[in-house]
């Protein structure tokens, strides 16, 4: 027997069927925060990604049927690639709908605001550091703006993965239950991956109303968090490298979101503290800066 | 002579992009090719006053005046949007 997990984000229902026994802890573990059902199953069953033998300790993966890629893979491969081809699986679903790299998170009282910044900025920390402070969210690293309203960012569940470090800024991941600690294989970097229901459960939001964009910028030197305001041009500058593509859909929900959402560049050195700013943010819309 | 030409031409906007208005500038988008492109303040005035009735030495003058822009800067804008293909000149081509 095979084990069947299903995913669903964006209401679109991804499926992995695992066909050796050894992976199934390791594929309990694979955006559990994004799994709506798992269920026993035959090698036949319907699914888009298949984890199988390669051959001895080594693993491949089929992707709608096909092998993907010729080389066999250890079981860190296997997680870390499937975690990537899990959320390409939704979003060829949304090809033509603005998906924007970022994080996002929903102030308890109200009010979305987007954090957006290429690799290593700091949106999986702002977004850990917020739902700790009781807010609520809608991912640590994507987006979707289809809704009629242009300000309706949609949540992505999915579980975080925490850099190396920052891992002395949040030392309680370390030993919540899902966490699974693994190196990329290409960058031999450790990252934790945690499911962020075990930091608060039922905090997950479908949608919110966007009234901020923070654009974080990790500083070492560790000069306090300086909070500057971003132009429209400075922020669709900014936007557009983390868009996955750009059509004139795309084009129109970029200028209507740059004109009408208050933006800022968020410098710090650490994020523990940080969803205080984000909520004065939200409260004043005016610059901060704190020495 | 060929300065004086340039400084009388009358550019025009191409009909490539799609144009949407931002705070402080505008946001350029290609169909075809969908290439996006921003515009900060002087090159939005600049582009928007690229009708075939205003010479290049008017936008000069125009920039100068209304936002202290350097003649030399908005010649400088003119050069990008016509090698960007926002903007032509057939006077001058």
């Amino acid at each position: 027997m095979s084990l069947l997990l299903r995913y669903r984000k964006l209401g679109i229902e991804a499926r992995l069927r695992v066909d050796a026994p050894e992976l199934e802890p390791l594929a309990l573990g694979l955006q559990s925060s994004a799994v709506t059902g798992r269920e026993s199953c035959e090698e036949t069953a319907t699914a888009e990604l298949v984890w199988q033998r390669r051959s001895g300790e080594t693993w491949q993966i089929r992707l709608k049927g096909e092998l993907w890629r010729e080389a066999a893979l250890s079981q860190e491969e296997l997680f870390l690639q499937s975690d990537s081809l899990l959320d390409d699986l939704i979003r060829e679903q949304l090809a033509l709908v603005p998906m924007l790299h970022a994080g996002g998170v929903v102030h308890p009282s109200g009010g979305a605001v987007v954090i957006c910044g290429s690799s290593g900025a700091g949106k999986t920390s702002l977004v850990t550091e917020c739902i700790l402070q009781g807010w609520n969210w809608l991912s640590d690293e994507r987006l979707c703006f289809r809704q009629e309203n242009p300000f309706q960012a949609e949540g992505f569940r999915r579980n975080f993965n925490l850099k190396e470090r920052s891992f002395g800024n949040f030392p309680e991941i370390a030993s919540l239950p899902s966490t699974r600690e693994l190196i990329r294989p290409h960058t031999g970097k450790r990252v934790r991956f945690f499911d962020p229901e075990e930091l608060g459960r039922g905090r997950f939001q479908a949608e919110g109303t966007v009234r901020a964009v923070v654009v974080p910028r990790f500083d070492a030197s560790g000069n306090g968090t300086v909070v500057t305001p971003l132009g429209g041009v400075e922020l669709v500058n900014l936007l557009v490298p983390e868009l996955r593509t750009t059509e004139i859909h795309t084009a129109r929900w970029i200028a209507e979101f740059s004109r009408q959402v208050s933006a800022f560049s968020l410098r710090y050195s650490n994020p523990r503290g940080l969803a205080d700013v984000l909520g004065s943010l939200l409260e004043s819309g005016d610059l901060l800066s704190r020495p | 002579m060929i300065d004086e030409a340039w400084s009388k031409s009358r550019p025009t906007i191409t009909d490539r992009f799609f144009w949407e208005p931002l705070p402080d500038g505008c946001l350029l988008f290609e169909e075809a090719t969908g290439e996006l492109i921003t515009l900060n303040g002087p090159a939005e005035l600049i582009l928007s006053h690229c009708d075939g009735e205003h010479s290049i030495g008017d936008l000069r003058r125009m920039v100068e005046a209304e936002l202290e822009v350097s003649p030399s800067v908005t010649e400088e804008l003119i050069r990008r949007l016509l090698s960007a293909g926002v903007i032509a000149n057939e006077a001058v081509e």
